[in-house]
């Protein structure tokens, strides 16, 4: 650089440090304009200005430490070569001196500068939480003491590996592997916090794997005893060396810190490990600046398709409050165990709220100017303030016996999550006999927390509804609903749950009588009260497959928008929450007969269920089943039939030939082949859909007319008049019992029936 | 102290002072040398990475300095001392590289495990360039910058041994210490 240029630098430098920093932006424009190089080295010198760190006198006092010939031996170790230095003092890699077998390990030695009471004060603690924690994933202490001239140290397992990211990326990992290898992490970490250790240092350079392919969790050189005094001086030395990148935000206001830091510091690691990035971008060194990113910006969400539970999973972890995140080492494992096994992440109940926050973060208060952001800004208000309520509820919570039923309760929902067939893969529905189990004792279950028990019985209702017998869960459902309204009282959220599942699942099964009102007392409360959440949407969605089933296509189309709207609103345009409302949309739309609009819905569904990935089965095939018949009245069959092939043979995987589920696959499918000619292959399939609910018990539902009365106008078409009148007049029978009078539904009963009397005649 | 065969240290000082170039580089030598042996064995007893250049500096001006200096010679002797220094890490920075290319253990980088997240690690053999760098833009902010890192004075002292106010020295030192910083930054 030229004397010239130099001292131009240096004049523009000394304006900008008597500016504000919106005038020093402003000076670096100017002198940009005038010369772009000097503008970058203007900005670059401001930005090293506002450092605290200085990266040459550091470097300088390295330089200083890292020509020390090495010593002959510490203790009882021969030093073999230096390893490097850390905070407090150097590393040697050492063999074992006084023994037959060549044992290398790494020993860790206070340096001269280092050699404070505090420094052996933090070497004696590091050999004392080393010596309590045998774990194969934990490098373990192998020796410590003092040297000939006194000076401490400490000797470890040396592990000779690379770390963890260096090691997922050299051996190209995918997502899964990347993920088991974490698992052994977890497993570390907990062992260590059931002994009441925590680490306070997680970070990729911490975790290697050795060349067994072996984790190791290394250097718990600030690791802390829980419930040990801690001296106040320890603060700043602790947030001194402690890596900005993986800090809680409590580490980094320097507040104590628990295992719900190491948590915190394993979510950005795994983010790291998925990603390759880290979630925040930290040049500083400043405290302040460290402290403004970690504890208020949010991180972005991971990249890429289908890694929205992953992202859940990584947001819990890095909850900002500590009490939000996984409660344990243990349960993050579990959870990532369960996106391994395809069973859904309990991560994902948080993650709704996860999403608005940083939908909020987006659109600060004051930026709020378009009419878009303030209509969104009504719904966030009430979602705070509910939040609010719901931290103190925990925080409470934690003190009383209702937070032991409840992990009780968690536990059995778990385990009762593998029994839903919609939720899993084919291989867990045997679980039938579990189910019944746990009905039977649920009696004595939780007899001192009736909400507990009401919340058990909705789940154990909800997997026997979804198996398709319809009483039991029902049975299930009205008796957690009388509790729920008894204990948490008639207008409150659990009440609003159990009255919106229990009225879906009537509808679901034709007792439109008994849907109506509770479906609509669920979305009214949850209107009034609740949060703009998927809850909502899914009541608004529930309530437009009631007026589809009542024949009103055009309110329902209304309905069904809006929870579209919603959906998309809180989950973003591509959340799966949005494919029911969008499926049913395409139905009401295909019954106003506007086919090609019905066709683009159920497509869009459609992609989106394809696009997750791990959907499940028996959801895709319903998609599948309603695009064949859009298909099919459009006229385009080979579509049509490709369709409902696939459909069909997904819910034959889930449900099994012989389920009742399974039932208007048969008919769709059947009316496919009617269309291509092929009438006796469809009346076949079409009785078979029959005996399937004879056999259920359930030939009195309105399901059951629906089938019956397709197989009326298989035999219509056949010109088989009395073999129609004798399915179509028990079907109409049993749909008058359920459809108000003058729907549209109705008369498609009544329609078919006088046109098998006008054949007879 | 020194061998008989040497020359006073303080009649060097005065007579590098009063121009005498031989005489100069007579004290250079003696400080270069006696800074090299100092760093050894004090680095042998196990010093770590905290081991300020101050200490060191200070350690053979008690040494060489066994008498009685004017102020002038003292400052004189810091900046001496504070060059050879510099001198004596970039030697070694140089040995250890061709070590290094003479193959032997792989160095273990300070970045990768035992200071990650640290500020960048910086070679001593890019500081000494970015200093030359700096002489030739303002040849006053080098030696600033020199006595105050290699020789690990004061601001006070480097104002004194420069014959400048103290507000100057600092604003010297936050405006070279940014430049190079960005100048380190420009070679990575």
């Amino acid at each position: 650089m030229q004397q010239g240029d130099f001292q131009r630098l240096e004049r523009w430098f000394e304006r900008a440090l008597a500016c504000d920093a919106g005038e020093r932006d402003a000076l670096v424009r100017e002198l940009t304009e005038r010369d772009a190089e000097l503008g970058r080295r203007l900005a670059a010198m401001l930005a090293a200005d506002n450092r605290d760190a200085d990266p040459v006198r550091g470097a300088i006092g390295t330089a200083v430490g890292e020509n020390t010939p090495l010593p002959r031996a510490i203790g009882p170790f021969e030093v073999i070569r230096r390893l490097g230095a850390g905070g407090m003092g150097v590393v040697y890699l050492c063999r074992r001196r006084d023994h037959d077998f060549d044992q290398q390990v790494a020993v860790k030695r206070l340096g001269a500068a280092g050699d404070s009471d505090f420094a052996r004060q933090r070497l004696r603690m590091e050999r004392r939480v080393l010596a309590g924690l045998r774990h194969p994933n934990i490098a373990q202490l192998i020796d410590g003491g003092e040297d000939d001239d006194g000076t401490p140290y400490v000797a470890m397992e040396y592990v000779e590996g690379e770390t963890i990211d260096r090691f997922a990326a050299r051996q190209a990992l995918n997502v899964r592997g990347r993920v088991k290898l974490f698992l052994a992490l977890c497993e570390a970490l907990q062992f260590a916090h059931r002994n009441l250790v925590v680490h306070r240092d997680i970070k990729a350079a911490n975790v290697q794997i050795d060349r067994h392919g072996q984790l190791k969790l290394l250097d718990f050189g600030i690791a802390k005893l829980l419930g040990a005094v801690e001296a106040n001086t320890e603060v700043p030395t602790v947030a001194a060396s402690m890596t900005p990148h993986y800090a809680s935000p409590e580490q980094v206001r320097g507040e104590p810190v628990g295992p719900a830091s190491d948590i915190y510091s394993m979510g950005v690691l795994l983010y790291e490990l998925l990603s390759g990035r880290r979630p925040y971008e930290i040049n500083t060194t400043r405290a302040t600046e460290v402290e403004r990113i970690v504890c208020e910006s949010a991180p972005p969400a991971l990249p890429g398709r289908g890694m929205a539970d992953l992202d859940s999973i990584v947001a819990c972890a890095m909850h900002k409050d500590p009490a939000r995140r996984y409660a344990s080492a243990a349960e993050f494992g579990d959870d990532l165990a369960r996106w391994l096994d395809g069973r859904p992440v309990h991560a994902r109940a948080d993650s709704t709220l996860y999403r608005l926050q940083r939908l909020v973060r987006r659109h600060p208060f004051g930026a709020a100017t378009t009419a878009l952001i303030s209509v969104l800004l009504i719904g966030f208000g009430s979602v705070m303030a509910w939040q609010a309520g719901e931290l103190a509820k925990q925080r409470d919570a934690a003190e009383t016996e209702a937070r032991v039923a409840n992990e009780t309760s968690d536990f059995l929902i778990e385990l009762f999550a593998v029994s839903d067939p919609r939720e899993s893969n084919p291989a867990d529905v045997r679980a039938r006999d579990l189910l019944e189990r746990a009905a039977e004792r649920l009696p004595e279950q939780l007899a001192s927390d009736p909400l507990g028990r009401a919340r058990l019985m909705h789940v154990i209702g909800l997997a026997f509804s979804n198996l398709g017998d319809q009483d039991r869960g029902i049975e299930l459902l009205s008796q957690a609903l009388g509790l729920r309204e008894i204990h948490a009282g008639p207008e409150s959220a659990e009440t609003a749950d159990s009255l919106n599942r229990l009225g879906n699942i009537h509808r679901r099964f034709g007792r439109l009588v008994e849907a109506e009102p509770m479906l609509v007392r669920a979305l009214q409360w949850r209107q009034v009260n609740g949060p703009v959440d998927h809850d909502l949407a899914d009541s608004y969605n529930n309530v437009g497959l009631l007026q589809n089933d009542l024949g009103h296509y055009v309110q329902a189309e209304q309905t069904l928008r809006r929870s579209i709207e919603l959906h998309r609103q809180v989950g973003g345009p591509e959340t799966e929450q949005v494919t029911a409302p969008l499926h049913n949309l395409s139905l009401s739309l295909r019954r106003q007969g506007r086919l090609d609009e019905a066709r683009t819905a159920s497509m869009e569904a459609l992609s989106i269920k394809r696009a997750a990935g791990d959907w499940s089965l028996s959801s895709l095939a319903v998609t599948l089943a309603a695009l064949a018949n859009i298909e099919r009245e459009r006229g385009d069959l080979p579509a049509a039939l490709a369709h409902s092939e696939e459909s069909l043979e997904l819910r034959e995987e889930v449900f099994g030939r012989d389920n009742v589920m399974i039932a208007s696959g048969l008919v769709t499918h059947a009316e496919i082949l009617n269309a291509l000619g092929r009438s006796k292959d469809a009346e076949r399939l079409t009785r078979e859909a029959v005996a399937l609910h004879e056999s259920a018990g359930t030939l009195d539902s309105l399901r059951a007319a629906g089938v019956r009365l397709a197989l009326g106008r298989l035999l219509i078409a056949q010109s088989r008049p009395d073999a129609a009148r004798a399915v179509l007049q028990p079907a109409l029978a049993s749909a008058a019992r359920e459809l108000p009078e003058g729907s549209p539904e109705l008369e498609r009963f009544r329609a078919a029936l006088s046109e098998a009397s006008r054949q007879a005649e | 102290m020194t061998g008989t065969s040497d020359p006073p240290l303080t009649d060097l000082l005065q007579r590098s002072a009063a121009g005498d170039g031989a005489a100069r580089d007579q004290v250079w030598h003696q400080v270069h040398d006696r800074l090299r042996r100092l760093a050894q064995a004090r680095l042998a007893k196990e010093s770590a990475a905290q081991c300020q250049p101050t200490e060191l500096v200070h350690e053979a001006y008690l040494k060489l300095a066994d008498l009685e200096l004017a102020p002038r010679d003292r400052e004189h002797f810091y900046a001496i001392a504070a060059n050879a220094m510099r001198q004596v890490l970039v030697d070694q920075a140089r040995a250890r590289n061709r070590a290094k290319r003479g193959g032997g253990q792989p160095a273990v980088t300070l970045n990768s495990r035992f200071a990650d997240g640290a500020p960048p690690v910086v070679d001593v053999l890019d500081i000494d360039r970015a200093i030359r760098a700096l002489e030739q833009a303002d040849a006053r902010k080098a030696r600033a910058v020199v006595l105050s890192y290699f020789g690990g004075l004061t601001d006070d002292e480097v104002a004194e041994t420069l014959s400048v106010s103290p507000a100057t020295i600092k604003r010297d030192l936050r405006t070279a210490r940014a430049w190079l910083a960005t100048a380190l930054d420009a070679d990575h």
